[in-house]
């Protein structure tokens, strides 16, 4: 699934790695793409909080994508996220009969996430033995495919503290938590159709090249009334061939990502412990061997994140993919 | 080296369920403060933190109460309650110490005795 997981459970990135090989011919093509996010900062009001013991999560997302060209500039992908979470998180559990209870979990998730159909038309391309320039739009659905379970049990402890005030006062829907990773950050899917929009560009002039692709993702009501704020990612940057060869090319990208997600909707109200911004930086290899084979691998360190309320954020990212085209 | 100091409780709060039966049915809740600060004699500093209050108490639904107050960062408070006319305090809930501030909402299920309530703060 996409929402809390950031560039983690970014759709479109495995389908850009695709877009990005060598080769380009019609045909099948199938992607496995895998990206880890360390999230062991907590945030409360942007503001880092230090202890020991401090709730933590590492999510790791696998996409398996088979896709198919029709045309070289017409094609089809079906992303399908393998979601895992390791976490700690201590927080309270309210109810209406009795005190609340702190209750501690240490844990994991797996499971299938939220899959995504997604189209991708090449709309400009030139080619030449020293330059090149191609310009892609990408757009699809995601699929409510992801157990929704933890997305039901935080909309019910918001219902229950909700109950708990008299009628009126001004509160935070997700008033009730006490952790920086919420249910909602955990969870395997959204339990909504989402919209998947995106554009990429590529572009080569010798051995230097600058990459760039734009997410935006709309993000509609899902389980129990839970809906996720708007999601946009801009990343790229420039980069040089390295190595070229008869049958392989080795590069190296300075990528710098912005990723930004709007606050969440939940028990119809706009919650203020939820949406943050980040700006990253790190390199990115890339490697093709043949006119079948990619890979590329990259790491992003965040230099500058703001959070809403109590949220933890990466610490650091890292991604890779592997493309084989047939 | 620490110390711990008493405040004066607060006035308590009689809730009454109805006039004509109120001798029989009446009950009563009252909530006291108890505050424990911890200089540091050491340093010579005192903890600059809002005192501790319960903030609200109030009925809820047919047969209880919720406790309101909020809380500092970094500090523990223990909800606690005590039947008159004897008995020991006993928690009723902890909030653990969480390095930001935070509110909390406590349910206690209403009995035909008295009860008093205290917010006990460490440090």
């Amino acid at each position: 699934m996409g929402s809390r997981l950031g560039a983690a459970g970014c759709e479109l990135c495995a389908i850009y790695s695709a877009d990005n090989a060598q080769a380009r011919n019609a045909g099948w093509i199938a992607t496995v793409s895998e990206s880890f996010i360390s999230y062991h900062t907590v945030l409360f009001n942007d503001h880092e909080l230090s202890g020991h013991d401090l709730d933590f999560r590492d999510t790791s997302i696998t996409h398996l994508v088979p896709g198919y060209n029709f045309t070289p500039e017409l094609g089809v992908n079906l992303s399908i996220p393998l979601v895992y979470h390791h976490f700690q998180r201590t927080d309270l559990r309210y109810s209406l009969t009795d005190p609340p209870v702190l209750r501690s979990e240490h844990s994991t998730e797996f499971g299938l996430g939220d899959v995504s159909l997604i189209g991708r038309w090449t709309a400009f391309r030139r080619a030449g033995m020293e330059t090149s320039v191609a310009v892609s739009v990408l757009g699809g659905v995601k699929f409510p495919t992801g157990d929704t379970d933890r997305i039901a049990d935080e909309v019910q402890q918001t219902q229950i503290y909700d109950a708990l005030l008299p009628p009126g006062t001004p509160h935070d829907p997700l008033g009730h938590s006490i952790s920086g990773v919420h249910q909602h950050d955990l969870t395997l899917g959204s339990g909504s159709f989402d919209g998947i929009f995106g554009v990429t560009m590529l572009s080569r002039w010798d051995r230097y090249f600058f990459n760039a692709q734009f997410q935006y993702y709309l993000r509609t009501e899902g389980e129990s009334g839970y809906t996720y704020g708007n999601e946009l990612m801009v990343a790229g940057g420039p980069g040089a061939y390295l190595l070229l060869g008869k049958s392989y090319t080795f590069n190296l990208q300075a990528n710098a990502g912005y990723d930004t997600m709007a606050r969440d909707e939940l028990a119809g109200r706009l919650s203020n412990r939820t949406g943050w911004t980040a700006w990253y930086l790190g390199p990115q290899l890339g490697l093709t061997v043949g006119n079948h084979f990619s890979t590329v691998a990259g790491v992003d360190i965040p230099v500058h994140i703001t959070a809403n309320g109590l949220q933890n954020v990466p610490d650091y990212r890292v991604h890779a993919s592997l493309v084989w085209r047939f | 080296m620490s110390h711990n100091r008493v405040v004066p409780v607060s006035s308590p709060l009689r809730i009454q369920t109805g006039a004509g039966r109120a001798f029989r049915r009446a009950w009563f809740i009252q909530a006291a403060i108890l505050v424990g600060l911890i200089g540091s004699v050491a340093t010579g500093l005192r903890l600059q933190a809002t005192e501790p209050q319960i903030s609200r108490i109030e009925p809820f639904l047919t047969d209880q109460v919720t406790i309101h107050f909020d809380t500092d960062a970094n500090r523990t408070y223990q909800l606690q309650f005590l039947h008159l006319p004897t008995g020991n305090w006993s928690n009723l809930f902890v909030a653990p110490k969480i390095p930001f501030p935070n509110h909390y909402i406590v349910v206690d299920y209403r009995t035909n005795q008295s009860r008093l309530y205290r917010l006990r703060v460490t440090p």
